[in-house]
């Protein structure tokens, strides 16, 4: 959830029965910024200007990019090292197919949505394709295969670059770039997949995801074999924060005024309603695709989180999709 | 209720969160050796023997995030993080129970 803006109205049928108390946000969120954009100095500009930008949109109402959807081209790289990594078209072409439904709230799942939350789900009004061109304009599978002779990589953006290991992206101005590989096994376990947010390095841009994590054939493996790690991940290219406001109290915030307060990260599988920060009776929103539930658990989207995408496609990111 | 004194020579050890043994109340940690189902995150705590500590945290786009600072064990039961010189705790966590291979804390 996010502290009240007055003249914000993004709110439709089940809504009103989303109520919190304001929240400030806090030094914990600032101080986990802040390491992240250190790295970076232009980063912390832009996503401030990003902000305001967002902010704008969502309050001159959000009928923009109105009629057809939007549609993204994907370029896929594969970097492996064994050939069990070397994941098919099939299984490539089945991440493409959960997120063209995630996208378009026609995953049949969302009707498993707690009947208090129904009127929020909402299309993001986007689909993804394949490039069928690459970057010099010529015919392609929009699948890139890279053989490395590391086993693994870690969160460092290694695997983004010929030059560590991995694939060069291409234009992330014109590309969603989605990098598939294996992460390495930590004494935390293996990560399933990572993200950077609008305003970065146009050369780290993009997802990287586990390739057992990775569309629902193949290699991909349950829990995690319905494709939702990558429709989180875009989630957060598109802007969008942890619908737990990654802090671990209530006073964070995902920047969106029609998800429920919520203290933790969920997991696994829980049941309805889950209380925390005061959020009763319907408690947190774990069935976001936002939260840390396994895929079969996720299903839903927010019409304040499509306003944030929607307000990134029509600023960070207006040079990409048709 | 009185505080139980805790057995403190077990702690010092790299805790991670066991999300899967959760309940409603509590929070179970495990050691870094258990072995782990694949998750979107793990927070974990390295409680170093001098005092020092290692914290890995999720960062907002699904990283880990590393902070150091330093621990103690308050009251008998009471772990405290602190960063840097700074005289206020980050971080507090009752403890409800802690054996070599399960550390308990309440939410
Ligand atoms: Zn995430």
């Amino acid at each position: 959830m996010k502290e009240k803006t007055k003249s914000l109205n993004l709110r439709s049928g089940g809504a009103k029965t989303v109520k919190s108390a304001p929240r400030r946000r806090q030094c914990g969120t600032m101080a986990v910024h802040q390491r992240l954009l250190e790295q970076y100095p232009s980063f912390r500009q832009n996503l401030v200007d990003i902000e305001r930008l967002v902010a704008r949109r969502m309050l001159s109402g959000m009928a923009a990019r109105a009629g057809g959807p939007t549609t993204i081209p994907i370029v896929v790289h594969v970097v492996f090292n064994s050939t069990a990594e070397d994941i098919s078209d099939a299984q490539i072409k089945s991440q493409i197919v959960v997120l063209n439904k995630d996208y378009r709230a026609k995953n049949p799942d969302k009707n498993k949505t707690p009947t208090v939350w129904r009127g929020l789900v909402t299309d993001v009004n986007i689909q993804f394709a394949l490039a069928s061109k690459d970057p010099n304009g010529k015919p392609t599978t929009g699948i890139t295969r890279t053989h490395t002779t590391h086993t693994s990589f870690s969160d460092d953006n290694a695997v983004k670059s010929a030059a560590t290991g991995g694939a060069d992206p291409w234009p992330s101005d014109k590309f969603l770039n989605i990098w598939v590989c294996t992460f390495e096994r930590t004494p935390q376990g293996q990560l399933l997949g990572y993200a950077q947010f609008p305003g970065g390095p146009p050369k780290t841009d993009g997802v990287v995801i586990l390739n057992t994590a990775f569309g629902t054939k193949g290699t991909a493996t349950a829990p995690f074999n319905r494709g939702r790690t990558t429709t989180h991940e875009i989630g957060h290219w598109l802007n969008l924060h942890h619908i737990w406001g990654d802090t671990a109290h209530c006073e964070g915030t995902d920047f969106v005024d029609d998800t429920p307060n919520q203290q933790l990260p969920n997991f696994g599988k829980p049941h309805f309603p889950h209380i925390t920060c005061s959020n009763g009776p319907n408690g947190d929103m774990f069935m976001n695709y936002m939260d840390y539930v396994d895929d079969d658990s996720m299903f839903m989207f927010t019409a304040g989180q499509v306003a944030r995408m929607t307000a990134t496609l029509d600023g960070p990111r207006s040079t990409i999709g048709t | 209720m009185m505080s139980k004194k805790v057995n403190a020579d077990v702690l010092p050890q790299w805790w991670v969160h066991s999300h899967e043994e959760d309940t409603e109340a509590e929070m179970v940690f495990r050691p870094a050796t258990f072995n782990f189902p694949p998750s979107r995150g793990r927070i974990s705590f390295d409680l170093k023997p001098d005092g020092s500590l290692a914290e890995s945290g999720i960062a907002p786009d699904d990283r880990r995030l590393e902070t150091k600072g330093t621990w103690k064990l308050e009251d008998d039961n009471t772990l405290a993080f602190y960063t840097g010189s700074q005289s206020a705790p980050h971080r507090v966590m009752r403890i409800t129970s802690v054996d070599k291979d399960r550390l308990v804390i309440k939410k």
